[in-house]
């Protein structure tokens, strides 16, 4: 049963192994044409790839593709044996395949002569290394890499560079030495942008936000924000990061509206599966940024499929916000603390008191057109009538409440309600969405992109043609997962 | 410490204070951190920007500094690079960050910027801003010149001293170099490809002759390439002269190499005052004179003449030197006459002409006989074909056919004689003779005045003889339109660029008399004999006059001849050119477009292809159009991987005419391409407009792609075959339109041209513009008006010879090695009639679709069969041929040494024999070096006409033998293959 078992999973390896020499080939395409979709292919696969990783196959691509001998290697000293912590039992295996005639064709036969195809090894390497949760190990692999990705000047690299750069930030912060690499990134950047390298650019962008936000350094991404701009042309994921940066940023600031609005657009350009941690994260900030705004977030958020449980505290929250219930509140925070400390959403839902106090003085108001102010401090349970003043007092400034305050007589007394079709507000809320409606129209109409006429032209014979459509089918039933590699700060969600 | 600092706001405060020691304290720090804290020092620039200001501040450098680097990060390169200017010293070049790379990258962009505008653009406050601004930025531009030298980059410094217009700077950077030979050869290739501005490239070159000529070991040939291009005659034959006085043998070959080269690029009116200037030999100035009318007159005792000459020669050798000189000048003098080069060609085109005239037989009996236009086609295909060579048995094999080619047909035809005897100037009169109208007597006006128009077209652009004759004649016509209109175009041709005022007079009055037929060739001539000049009273007049006469005939020509006034004048023809763009009358349209078309031939100027382009789609008039998209073949055709690009879209054009362009323009523009890949790219845009729904577009096509495939074997490009099959196959289609059959039947003329020895090409063997082929190809294109106006096409004809001569101008036996295998350039194999469709007869249509369906599967089966078995055949059919032919060859080269050897058949090298054909493409793979003997003395350019250096003086020369008499029959009727012996009739009869 077990040898069954072996044997198949033996099978499998040989299967990875196979389509990873195809992918190698496209690589190898890729260079000489310098067409981009099939770079693109591969790297739409990295993730799938990424899962199917064991010690086994990495011995033997690394074998493959970079020599023990290449100068790569003997420059750090690096075993890869003993980088990938190889058990006895592997090593059985591992001597067992490469007695197999296909990989010897393939040790024969594939020879990485290409930078880019080493460091698409690398890369697989490296995210295993991380998935083994090896970091140190991978440290040394993400610092080989940058050495390579930072010394070539090769257009042909961006993609897989920005990729580097990516999980060079990573490692980085897993061992939480992302300070140290700050400098690095700024200067990579730098290079980047005189380059006009796009994607390196998005990456690079996202992964400074990341640090700074990592050390609350709001001011300074905020800064980093307004003085870059974002590549226009950059992939789903890198945008729907960047708009979760900016959206998180924009709600320390108090533009609650503007955060909202990126918050949004996040999770709208983030895959619609998986890439749960990201979902989740985005999620939690959404809801919080609605309530700061006063509105009640709708039921259907908290309810998806996935993120049901983890967004628990945050239904509890909102319904007693929604209810204007402040000594729920203060039980809710005091019960999920530490989650909402770690969710980073902390200091943000403190400043839900108000919000929370304001929503129950509007239900008062307009539950009673007269009101003392000592029934308000123990419904609200407020320490004294004076507090219950002082509120209403802001709030009717504010505008919150429409009412007027009685001093000497100890109570407030709220005005006749208007009919609100008679204000501006249903003639804002309408133009909001209208302007949500149109911007989502104009982003239908740029990813509408005509191909390429050089594209058109290699169509010319029926085999290209066939080739592309299978490419096309390929990208539609993986645009899902593309490019999501993990959620920005989930180290638990790291299998996304 | 950076690693833990998270804000720089404590640092920025700094700045605020009033002590300039902590504010410098604070811009040390921020100096340090700016890479990565510039995105909130950004916030804090006014503060810096103060204190850059502020002249009292003691590290206001400092201050600017840092300003710039932030700038920098922000991306706005310009306050960048001006803040780093005013840091000084501060602003290390010699430091190799991204930030100098890039700030230093920017100032020199924007010196060239500053450079290159002229004063007039610049407005008086800028000027003040800029004169503080330049003043910096040459510091640094001069630190960057400095870095160069030192790095030994010295092609950079040459290209920023070119693009910022710093003479002095190129002048420096060349002596600095330490090769100085090279950088020039790369300043000049430069600045002939990308100094657009005329007269700063003359700036240039002047400066380059300098530098050539204060070199030690001169390179004449080079430094009269580059007087050429200045037009300075004077300084020419000074050096010729002293060439000539050397006792080297070696000035001597160059000097008469000079004059090779000077005959291919120079124009008769340079040629003439060249010789003008070279003194004649005092004592043998009689008998020279005397010996240059003998040979005129005396042409068939050539071979005599010839034999003294060498005599003489052998003769001199033995007496002193001072002796020698008078020979050497007569020398001179004749291959300045171009005496030499036309007879070589002549020579060389007659000897190797590989015409087959089965093409010819089929055409002739495969087209329809009733379509007269069809007979004057065929005439001119064949006068393509025989180009040069002087070989027209056809038209005297077959002169019952030509009977009934009559009017303008009878014109055209005569005038294809011209075309088949260009260049054999000596006897030109003689064999024209039967044709040229005799002492007023005119009893076929028609075939008269073709053969005026075959006179110009021997006699184009070296017209001593003719233009006198041609002028006696026209003046003499009294009257007769006809005559007047080949007498107008014969002239201009032969007195082409000769700003000849009595002939302009003479062509202007019979312009003004304002006949149609005359006009139509009058305006023209006027602007060929004018060519080049740019004469404003000239353009004053043919414009004025082209406003006040009603037939577009002659608007039309005048509008060309003004075209050609402006040949190669660029920038100094834009006033006229937009003059004649604003006009109401698409005539004048038409003739801004071939303004721009000869103002900017070969320049590849963006500004001029620009405006083109636009008139290309944009013009109300067809003909308009048209003229614009041929244009840009004549404006890039120095860099035609840009052709195909350029012309992708148009040739898919919806407008019939545009494409029609299109297709003219791509043949014009990739005919003489070096690079295989470009003329596929050609041809692939060409391949779907044969198919084209309009007959003109499908005829142009033809054209075109005949025109791109010269030369170019089945081994080459798989679709040469093809396209000679469709021409066959259009002639014989019923159903196919007389103008696309004309364009095949010219197509199968063009694409065999010249004996297969000629390719299409506007410039010459060492890279310049010819005027005679630019003007050819022009004219040439006007045939859709008129069609005698496609025999221009052959001035355009450019022979791909490999010619060597020796000291005493004779052809040594000297070889040259091609190194790649014999198949891929060798001559098309002559074709063969398949003697199967004969037999062919047509059975009764019996109508059932059972017995149908049956017959169609077993023809399948036979088909298939059918198909091997001729594959066999062909194959064997092909081997038999290969070995005739190698048997030819090997007869050619008999009594040689290579003979023993036997060139085994599939060896990938070739020995060729001087004289020699070697295509356009297959120049990458020659080598010259490989004889022990013979040196060539050009060391870069190595075609055409070569003067070789003897290595060995002493031992016996082996000539190769030409016979002096230049055969007018085939030479390929002769031998092995005898000329088949049924009379044309009974074809005729048979079919």
């Amino acid at each position: 049963m077990e040898i069954e078992e072996k044997q198949e999973s033996n099978e499998l390896d040989y299967l990875t192994l196979k389509e990873i020499q195809s992918q190698m080939g496209l690589i190898k395409k890729y260079v000489s044409t310098e067409e981009r979709r099939f770079l693109q292919r591969v790297l739409r696969k990295f993730n799938a790839n990424r899962k199917k990783m064991n010690r086994t196959i990495l011995f033997l691509l690394t074998k493959i593709y970079i020599k023990p001998e290449h100068a790569l290697f003997t420059q750090l000293g690096i075993d890869i044996g003993k980088l990938l912590n190889v058990s006895e039992d592997e090593k059985i295996q591992i001597d067992k395949m490469i007695q197999n005639e296909i990989v010897i064709q393939m040790i024969k036969e594939e020879k990485s002569d290409t930078v880019e195809q080493e460091i698409y090894v690398l890369l697989l390497l490296l995210v295993s290394l991380i998935d083994f949760a090896l970091v140190q190990n991978a440290l040394l692999i993400a610092q080989l890499l940058y050495q390579i990705v930072v010394e070539q000047n090769r257009r042909t690299l961006d993609d897989l560079a920005a990729k580097v750069f990516f999980y060079f930030a990573r490692v980085h912060q897993l061992l939480d030495k992302d300070i140290e690499i700050r400098e690095k990134l700024f200067s990579n950047l730098r290079t980047a942008t005189i380059r006009h390298d796009e994607a390196c650019q998005a990456v690079l962008i996202n992964t400074l936000l990341h640090n700074y936000l990592r050390y609350n350094l709001y001011q300074q991404a905020d800064k980093l924000v307004s003085k870059t701009q974002f590549p226009e042309n950059s992939e789903n994921a890198q945008f729907a990061r960047y708009y979760y940066y900016l959206g998180r940023i924009k709600a320390i600031e108090l533009d609650y509206s503007e955060s909202l609005q990126y918050l949004t657009q996040a999770i709208r350009k983030a895959p619609q599966t998986g890439a749960k941690g990201f979902r989740l994260k985005a999620t939690k900030f959404l809801c919080v940024v609605q309530l700061l705004m006063g509105e009640i977030p709708e039921k259907d958020l908290f309810f998806q499929k996935e993120l049901q449980h983890e967004l628990s505290p945050y239904l509890e929250i909102t319904s007693a916000s929604r209810v204007g219930n402040l000594s729920s509140y203060l039980k809710v925070i005091e019960k999920y603390n530490l989650i909402f400390q770690n969710d980073g959403t902390y200091s943000l839902i403190m400043r839900l008191k108000h919000n929370v106090i304001k929503t129950g003085l509007k239900k008062i108001c307009v539950s009673y057109s007269r009101i003392s102010f000592a029934d308000i401090a123990s419904k609200l349970h407020l320490d004294s009538e004076n507090d219950a003043e002082f509120i209403c007092a802001k709030a009717i400034k504010d505008g919150v409440i429409d009412a007027v305050i009685d001093h000497e007589n100890g109570f407030l007394k709220s005005n006749q309600k208007i009919n609100i079709y008679t204000t501006f507000i249903p003639q804002k809320v309408f133009d909001q969405r209208i302007k949500f409606c149109l911007e989502i129209h104009n982003n239908a109409i740029k990813s509408l992109q005509f191909p390429d006429e050089l594209i058109r032209q290699s169509e010319k014979t029926t085999e290209d043609q066939l080739e592309r459509a299978k490419e096309l089918a390929e990208k539609a039933n993986e645009s899902e997962e593309k490019g999501f590699d993990e959620g920005p700060d989930e180290p638990d969600h790291d299998d996304i | 410490m950076n690693a833990n600092l998270t804000s720089v706001s404590p640092i920025i405060s700094y700045l605020e204070e009033e002590d300039p020691k902590l504010q410098t304290y604070a811009l040390k720090k921020l100096n340090e951190l700016v890479d990565q804290f510039w995105p909130e020092i950004a916030d804090s620039i006014g503060l810096i920007e103060k204190l850059c200001e502020d002249q009292d501040f003691v590290s206001k450098e400092l201050a600017s500094l840092v300003a710039s680097k932030v700038y920098y990060h922000l991306g706005s390169m310009n306050e960048a690079l001006n803040y780093a200017l005013a840091a000084g010293d501060l602003f290390d070049l010699s430091n190799k960050s991204e930030f100098v790379e890039t700030i230093v990258a920017k100032c020199i962009d924007e010196y060239i910027l500053i450079r290159s505008q002229t004063e007039e653009e610049k407005s008086q406050e800028q000027l003040r801003k800029q004169a503080e601004l330049l003043f910096n930025i040459e510091n640094v531009i001069s630190k960057m010149f400095q870095r160069c030298f030192e790095d030994g980059e010295f092609k950079q410094a040459i290209g920023i001293a070119i693009e910022s217009k710093r003479l002095d700077l190129i002048k420096e950077t060349i002596y600095k170099s330490g090769n100085i030979p090279e950088t020039l050869e790369y300043c000049l290739k430069i600045t002939n490809k990308y100094v657009l501005k005329r007269s700063f490239r003359q700036q240039i070159l002047q400066l380059l002759i300098e530098i050539y000529q204060s070199e030690q070991k001169e390179d004449h040939i080079r430094i009269c390439e580059l007087l050429l291009l200045m037009e300075d005659t004077e300084k020419i034959s000074e050096i010729l002269m002293n060439l000539i006085d050397s006792e080297k043998e070696i000035d001597i070959l160059t000097a008469y190499q000079i004059g090779f080269d000077l005959c291919e690029n120079a124009g008769q009116k340079m040629l003439s005052e060249i010789k003008s200037r070279i003194p004649d030999p005092i004592e043998e100035k009689q008998q020279t004179k005397m010996q240059e009318e003998k040979k005129l007159n005396n042409d068939n005792d050539n071979d005599n003449d010839e034999k003294k000459l060498e005599e003489k020669t052998e003769e001199t050798k033995e007496t002193p030197k001072p002796n020698l000189k008078p020979e050497k000048i007569k020398k001179l003098k004749a291959i300045l006459n171009q005496e030499y080069s036309l007879k070589l060609l002549l020579q060389f085109l007659n000897l190797n002409n590989h015409t087959d005239f089965q093409i010819l037989r089929q055409i002739k009996t495969k087209m329809d006989t009733r379509k007269i236009a069809l007979r004057t086609t065929t005439v001119t295909a064949h006068g393509f074909m025989q180009a040069g060579t002087t070989v027209d048995s056809f038209l005297r094999g077959n002169l019952e056919w030509l009977r009934k080619i009559n009017n303008w047909g009878k014109f055209s035809s005569t005038a294809s004689l011209g075309v088949i005897h260009k260049g054999h100037i000596a006897q030109a009169l003689d064999l024209l003779s039967p044709y040229l109208p005799q002492n007023g007597r005119s009893e076929s006006p028609y075939s008269e005045a073709g053969a005026l128009y075959a006179l110009g077209i021997i006699n184009v652009n070296h017209g001593e003889t003719s233009t006198p004759y041609l002028l006696n004649m026209l003046r003499s016509l009294d009257g007769n339109e006809i005559l007047q209109h080949g007498a107008c175009l014969g002239l201009g041709l032969s007195a082409m660029g000769t700003l000849n005022e009595e002939i302009y007079e003479d062509l202007k009055a019979i312009c003004y008399s304002d006949s149609a037929i005359a006009g139509e060739t009058a305006g023209l001539a006027m602007g060929l004999v004018m060519l080049g000049s740019a004469s404003e009273s000239a353009i004053q007049d043919m414009l004025v006059y082209a406003h006040e006469t009603q037939h577009e005939k002659i608007i039309r020509s005048l509008a060309i001849g003004i075209s050609l006034i402006m040949y190669g004048k660029e920038e100094a023809a834009d006033t006229l050119i937009e003059q004649l763009l604003l006009d109401k009358d698409p005539i004048l349209r038409y003739g801004a477009m071939y303004t721009i078309a000869m103002a900017y031939a070969g320049t590849s100027n963006d500004k001029a292809l620009k405006r083109l382009l636009h008139v290309g789609v944009s013009d109300v008039n067809d003909d308009v159009r048209r003229a614009a998209v041929i244009a840009i073949a004549f404006l890039l055709f120095k860099e035609p991987e840009q052709i195909p690009q350029t012309l992708s879209l148009l040739s898919k054009s919806y407008n019939p005419h545009v494409r029609f362009g299109a297709a003219i323009s791509l043949g014009i523009g990739c005919s003489s391409v070096k690079s295989l890949q470009v003329k596929k790219q050609a041809i692939d845009l060409l391949f779907p407009l044969t198919k084209d729904p309009v007959d003109f577009v499908r005829q142009g096509s033809f054209l075109g792609l005949a025109m791109v495939l010269m030369q170019i074997n089945e081994l080459q490009e798989p679709r040469a075959k093809l396209v000679r099959d469709m021409f066959f196959q259009s002639v014989s289609d019923k159903a196919e339109t007389l103008m696309a059959k004309i364009g095949a039947i010219l197509g199968a003329g063009i694409i065999d041209a010249g004996g297969r020895n000629v390719v299409i090409s506007l410039q010459t063997n060492s890279g310049m513009n010819d005027i005679t082929s630019i003007v050819g190809l022009s004219i040439f294109t006007q045939f859709w008006f008129w069609h005698p106006f496609v025999h221009l096409l052959s001035l355009s004809f450019q022979p791909t010879a490999l010619i060597g001569l020796n000291i005493n101008l004779e052809m040594p036996k000297f070889k040259v090695k091609s190194n790649a295998n014999p198949d891929l350039f060798a001559y098309p194999k002559p074709l063969e009639i398949s003697e199967q469709k004969k037999d062919i007869t047509i059975e009764k249509a019996v109508l059932s679709f059972t017995a149908k369906a049956l017959k169609r599967e077993e023809m399948k089966k036979e088909k298939k069969q059918e198909e091997n078995q001729e594959n066999q055949e062909n194959q064997e059919i092909k081997e038999n041929q290969e070995n005739q032919e190698n048997q030819e060859i090997k007869e050619n080269q008999e009594n040689q040494e290579i003979q023993k050897k036997d060139i085994p058949k599939k060896e990938n090298f070739e020995i060729l024999q001087n004289p020699t054909r070697i295509t356009l493409i297959q120049r990458d793979y020659v080598s010259l070096d490989i004889d022990e003997r013979y040196r060539s003395i050009k060391s870069n350019a190595q075609f055409g006409v070569i003067l070789l250096h003897d290595t060995k003086p002493d031992e016996n020369e082996e000539l190769v033998i030409v016979e002096e008499k230049i055969q007018t029959e085939s030479p390929q009727d002769e031998g092995e293959e005898p000329e088949p012996p049924e009379p044309f009739e009974w074809i005729e009869d048979l079919n």
